[in-house]
């Protein structure tokens, strides 16, 4: 059983909100409206706030058994 | 620097001639610098040095360098204390031609242990970076130092100075100046630095391979980088087990403090160093720096000084730094003035931190404690870098320690002044 983990490049999000559009069920947003990275329980709704974010903030990390590995991001800079 | 500096300069004559090599800073087992001034101690030139630590070591003979530091325990002193062996592992990896930084860049207030090692001991850092940059087969070491510490600049530059003529086998040493703000000394924004970036945290993934792809930046601390040198000369077994402590006191509450560096041998404890730094009156000290944890004078006494038994108790030593809070200054008070330094020092780069860290000010200020309290979990994981998760650790002691003195007239008034009285 693979997992997931989506974690949020901080310094690139200037709060557009568009990842909790899209994954409602992962992310939802704070006051301010930042993202907030629950469980990821829908890894369809993950990929598409990988894709959709404008400030390619968003990353979707494959928790394999020890290891982390990067399994899909928005970019590689 | 007048709490220190008559008793300072009274040890430091007593002890200069006692000649072993069990210290970084000197030769006896505790030693009290006023920091920030080059006045008071002394420092080892080249040839002072190498008369007390002897020749390092020729390139490819440090047997294996991750080995003796692994043997050792070594843990980065900026604050961080990750695994030094780790880092230089991934460095090595990431193959030659890479930088290894030593990091000056002293950013808070209450810290001068980095900027006294630079004044007294500049080839004790200096061998440290060299034989990590032999080990990775760095192509320059660069010293990254905080654009205001002016007597630390000299001291540096003498040290280059000095070597040059040596005629030592080592890669160019280059100083860079670096913005004197709180989060120039964070790693990722020091990497961002020396790549000639603007000098502000970036998003790192894995935090033994901060420099991403491609050749290493590695960043030590300049604790970290003497203690690496000092192995060099003496081995794992006689390696000098010291801790060096900033012990401060507060002039202006979070921006100001008057600071004394100490270097105590490893089974010291707190009330070791607060007597050697002679701070008489504190009633409660905060541990590790802004990033630390308050304690009542009577709940810290007896804390050893030493970073794996204190992370036993899930504490940290942090940059070596203890506050000492005198009668007239009150812990809440403190807090709040130093979580407003720190939100003050924010790069501006991270919403949670953007809107969170004045959102929490506010509230301390208000002393309204549930809001701080709801503020910190939500701002708490969410920072590019570690500043607000610091800060929060720091605030959510000083409230924890309130409520251990619940009975305190003060903290009971503080609380159900806003009806928050769930003690």
């Amino acid at each position: 059983m693979v997992g997931y983990r989506v974690v949020i490049d901080r310094i690139a999000c200037d709060g557009a909100g568009v990842c909790a559009h899209l994954a409602p069920s992962v992310i939802s947003l704070d006051r301010w409206g930042f993202p907030v990275v629950g469980e990821v329980t829908e890894v369809e709704q993950a990929r598409r706030a990988v894709k959709g974010c404008p400030r390619r903030a968003v990353h979707l990390f494959e928790i394999a058994p020890g290891s982390v590995s990067c399994a899909q991001s928005s970019s590689s800079p | 620097m007048t709490m220190l500096s008559t008793a300072s300069i009274a040890t430091m004559e007593q002890t200069h001639s006692a000649g072993t090599t069990a210290n970084l800073i000197g030769n006896t087992t505790s030693r009290i610098l006023p920091s920030g001034i080059a006045a008071g101690g002394w420092r080892d030139d080249w040839v002072a040095h190498s008369a007390v630590w002897g020749p390092l070591p020729a390139a490819g003979d440090h047997g294996d360098l991750v080995a003796s530091i692994r043997a050792i325990e070594l843990t980065g002193r900026g604050g961080g204390h990750f695994p030094t062996a780790v880092k230089l592992q991934a460095a090595i990896a990431s193959g030659p031609g890479g930088s290894v930084v030593i990091n000056a860049a002293e950013g808070e207030p209450a810290s001068g242990k980095d900027s006294v090692l630079w004044q007294y001991r500049p080839h004790l850092v200096l061998d440290g970076a060299v034989v990590v940059a032999q080990a990775m087969g760095a192509r320059e070491i660069v010293v990254w130092l905080s654009a205001d510490a002016v007597a630390t600049r000299v001291s540096i530059e003498q040290a280059i100075a000095e070597r040059a003529p040596a005629g030592v086998a080592e890669p160019v040493i280059r100083l860079l100046l670096a913005p004197e703000s709180y989060v120039s000394g964070e790693s990722s924004a020091v990497i961002a630095g020396v790549r000639g970036f603007p000098v502000a945290p970036t998003f790192v993934i894995d935090p033994a391979r901060p420099w991403g792809e491609g050749p290493a930046i590695l960043v030590h601390n300049t604790e970290t980088m003497a203690r690496i040198g000092a192995l060099s000369h003496t081995g794992a077994d006689n390696y000098p087990a010291t801790n060096v402590i900033t012990v401060a006191r507060p002039i202006v509450s979070g921006r100001e403090y008057e600071r004394a560096v100490l270097e105590v041998p490893g089974p010291s404890t707190i009330a070791d160093a607060l007597g050697l730094a002679g701070v008489g009156q504190a009633h409660a000290i905060l541990l590790g720096g802004f990033a630390g944890s308050w304690h009542g004078i009577e709940e810290a006494s007896d804390l050893p000084l030493d970073h794996q038994l204190l992370r036993q108790r899930g504490l940290s030593l942090g940059a070596g730094i203890i506050i000492a809070l005198p009668e007239s200054i009150d812990v809440f008070q403190e807090a709040t003035a130093i979580a407003d330094f720190l939100a003050d020092s924010s790069a501006g780069q991270c919403g949670p931190c953007v809107f969170g860290m004045p959102a929490l000010v506010k509230s301390l200020k208000r002393q309204r404690v549930s809001e701080v309290l709801d503020l910190a979990d939500v701002i708490e994981g969410r920072g590019g870098c570690r500043m607000p998760d610091g800060a929060i650790r720091m605030i959510r002691s000083a409230i924890a320690y309130d409520r251990r003195r619940s009975t305190s007239a003060r903290a009971f008034r503080r609380e159900k002044a806003h009806g928050e009285g769930e003690f």
